[in-house]
């Protein structure tokens, strides 16, 4: 491809995103902001989402060409650390190996290797543990904790509702600020979101760098405890399951590169952009979410403080903090059912939870294809295996019903023709 | 007592007690009842509970739970067991173990639990005991499935019993009727590549009744003050974490089939091609709801009575709610009993 067609093509697809994203911005802008104070938080979050996105996309060709010469030679070099330090470690590797004593080389790195896999696997599962669960609505998060924290937060205000109780000026729904109220109903529903929007992309941002860094580590550590032994081998399959695994790598270090690519390496950074977008997309609803839960609590408040201001007048006497407590579960929680019954409720909830799913599906595919070839089996994989198990199942018992049906038949046909035999031989006696 | 208060010394009193009855409870175990596997097929597995007093009752009871949850609901602990009472009522009791289904059980169906594993443990139990017809009781989604299986065969089921079982989804009033009804189930599925976790129902479980947690851990440092209420307490928690996860496609059907297009209520439900008609369910059938159901209102379970042409049909209504009527002081003193009285004049 010539240059000129190259920075074309690349403009062009920038120019493409850059419209698909601010589309994509305005349209999920546009919902419900109910005052300022929230509106100049999505407007502070758009604002650093296009910053990063400016980053991230340089949308002149001015700038691509300030800024790939520099990823492709940090690229280059990186490349060139690597196969000069795998030379150097092979070499040193095979002169301290003495003659007639492969079998207990063999043995040593296949221990090395073992472990190394468990690692991999743990430090996997650690990963997708830390960076992906607290984001999801169906974490299990402890109820003992929420529910110490949501018994501590709201004791913080019961100097605050004692006075209201006896009568005192305020606005009671909105003496605590729409932030407490979010943390604090976050708390009594078990529910948490990353605090602000312009957090949400943070997280985002610092999720997928942290995966990037991960794979790096990863690698690395793989090439250098696990690779290098086996290569020395002539294990070649290990060497090339490392060589695939870098290759990946570099896509995704390279999306301007593999936007231009088809096949598998555009499909991770389609993938990875799109949990991104997913990702983003499900703190919005979770937004909403914490939203309609905090509504529920603000209603309840003032319930509650009649209800005790009542009893306060004709008593003058202060209820406990328990009290206080038990009767405000009682009201929240009916303003809560009253929320769960409505359909609006019903489809945000969806919503929440089908963009929960839709990040862990796309991270769970970019995974498999990032450890393409790697020797062990993939989810994807056991899938058919799933699949052509239970077709087998199905497949005998339709077999075992047909030699059933056989058998009862065969046996009525046998008693039938038994009797008969039985009946004309009764009537020859006769 | 409250947690932000200075501690008193009654407060300091009651942290004492809960913690040295804590730390004198090692582990807590449920579903001790003596029994056997008499029987299994993958992670499926019958059991048959062992009673050293012969059965009163000729005709034994197979239990088929729900996929959801476990059915050591059902023998939470040796005072709080259904099937304890079941067994010392006369009845000789079998129940189906789903199992924990995995990656490997990701395209079951719906067709492959009734047809195939239900099936197949009312045969192996026909069979041990040398009949043509046993008895079947359903509990909850388990109970939608026996209506299923006993409108497919009716010649295997001597006496059908459901609980707290669902059969009109159409219902407003039961908010897992009206969430299920708008869950974008492909993507949810597709999403869990396949297997729904258990965590995840059981948050939808949990908002059911959004203040219940709390109101249980505000409770707590009360109980605890008695090891025994906080051994009851434990057993009941690691039974509410132990939810299974769910066959997607098992899952996704039921979800379409039942909640979205309310299917067996209509008389449109087909299970593997084979038209799946209530009028065929013609045996002794008892019917047994829970009035403070929030999870299966009774709305949805006594329109059964209608849908079917059993003759000899009774509607027994349990003062409680879902879980009461297998833990409850009364499903102990009243149900087992009750269902033995029932079966046994039906034998």
């Amino acid at each position: 491809m010539a240059n000129t067609e190259f920075f074309d093509l690349f403009v062009e697809t920038q120019k493409k995103m850059r419209e698909a994203w601010d589309g994509y911005v305005q349209n999920v802008q546009a919902p419900k902001m109910p005052n300022g104070e929230f509106r100049e938080l999505w407007e502070t979050w758009y604002k650093k989402q296009q910053e990063l996105f400016n980053d991230y996309t340089p949308a002149t060709p001015t700038e691509v060409a300030t800024k790939l010469p520099d990823l492709y030679r940090s690229m280059l070099e990186a490349q060139m650390a690597f196969i000069k330090g795998w030379g150097d470690a092979s070499r040193s590797y095979l002169e301290s190996l003495p003659v007639g004593d492969n079998q207990e080389k063999w043995t040593e790195f296949q221990k090395t290797q073992t472990e190394l896999m468990e690692t991999w696997t743990q430090q996997t599962n650690k990963l997708l543990m830390e960076q992906m669960k607290p984001f999801m609505p169906f974490a299990s998060i402890s109820g003992m904790e929420n529910y110490s924290t949501a018994y501590r937060e709201m004791f913080g205000y019961w100097d605050k509702i004692q006075e209201l109780i006896k009568g005192g000026e305020g606005n009671i729904p909105n003496f605590m600020s729409p932030k407490s109220w979010t943390e604090l109903m976050g708390n009594f529903t078990s529910f948490k979101m990353p605090e602000a929007m312009h957090q949400a992309a943070e997280n985002a941002k610092t999720l997928f760098s942290n995966y990037n860094q991960w794979l790096l580590d990863q690698s690395t550590q793989f090439s250098e405890q696990g690779i290098r032994p086996f290569s020395v081998a002539g294990l070649d399959p290990w060497m090339n399951m490392f060589k695939d695994v870098q290759a990946r790598l570099d896509k995704v270090y390279m999306p301007f590169n593999h936007m231009l690519n088809s096949g598998k390496q555009s499909e991770m950074i389609s993938l990875l952009r799109e949990a991104q977008q997913e990702y983003l997309n499900y703190a919005i609803k979770g937004t909403e979410f914490q939203l309609a839960l905090m509504e529920a609590g603000r209603k309840a408040m003032p319930e509650v403080i009649e209800k005790f201001q009542e009893e306060y007048k004709n008593t003058q006497e202060m209820p406990n903090y328990e009290a206080f407590f038990q009767s405000f579960l009682d009201i929240v929680e009916k303003h809560l059912v009253e929320l769960f019954e409505t359909e609006e409720y019903a489809k945000l909830q969806n919503d929440l939870a089908i963009a929960g799913v839709g990040v862990k599906k796309r991270m769970d595919r970019f995974m498999e294809l990032a450890f393409e070839g790697a020797p062990f089996t993939m989810k994807s994989e056991s899938e058919e295996l799933a699949k052509e198990l239970q077709s087998l199942r199905r497949k005998i018992r339709d077999l075992e019903k047909r030699l059933g049906e056989s058998q009862a038949a065969a046996t009525t046909t046998k008693r039938s023709s038994s009797k008969a035999k039985t009946a004309s031989t009764a009537k020859e006696k006769a | 007592m409250s947690q932000t208060q200075a501690p008193t010394a009654e407060y300091m009193n009651t942290m004492r007690t809960w913690f040295q009855n804590l730390s004198e409870i090692d582990h807590v175990e449920i579903a001790t009842a003596p029994r056997e596997t008499v029987w299994e097929d993958g992670k499926v597995k019958l059991y048959h509970f062992l009673s050293e007093k012969k059965s009163t009752i000729k005709h034994p009871v197979v239990i088929s739970y729900a996929l959801v949850n476990r059915w050591e609901m059902m023998d939470l602990q040796p005072d709080r067991s259904l099937i304890r009472k079941m067994i010392s009522e006369g009845m000789d009791v079998y129940v189906i173990d789903w199992g924990y289904a995995g990656i490997a059980e990701r395209y079951k169906t719906m067709g492959d639990y009734i047809n195939g594993n239900l099936n197949d443990a009312m045969d192996f139990v026909r069979e041990r005991h040398g009949l043509d017809k046993v008895n079947l009781l359903g509990v909850c989604q388990g109970g939608t499935f026996s209506v299923i299986y006993t409108a497919l065969y009716p010649e295997k089921v001597k006496n059908l019993i459901t609980m707290v079982t669902p059969v009109d989804f159409s219902l407003d009033e039961g908010l897992l009727f009206r969430w299920s009804r708008n869950v974008d189930v492909d993507s949810l599925v597709d999403g869990f590549n396949g297997v729904v976790p258990g965590e995840f129902l059981n948050y939808a479980f949990d908002l059911l009744k959004p203040m219940a947690k709390m109101r249980k851990y505000t409770n707590l440092p009360k109980l605890a003050q008695n090891k025994a209420r906080l051994e009851n307490f434990l057993r009941m928690e690691k039974w509410v974490h132990d939810g299974p996860a769910q066959a997607g496609e098992a899952y996704r059907q039921f979800i379409k089939d039942m909640y979205k297009e309310n299917k067996l209520y209509k008389g449109t439900y087909e299970l593997e091609g084979e038209k799946v008609d209530l009028k065929k369910i013609d045996m002794p059938m008892l019917t047994i709801y829970a009035r403070g159901d929030h999870l299966v209102p009774p709305k949805c379970t006594i329109p059964l009575n209608d849908l079917v042409s059993s003759k000899d049909k009774e509607l027994y209504e349990f003062p409680g709610g879902h879980i009461g009527v297998f833990v409850g002081s009364r499903s102990q003193k009243e149900l087992a009993p009750s269902i033995a009285k029932w079966l046994k004049q039906r034998d």
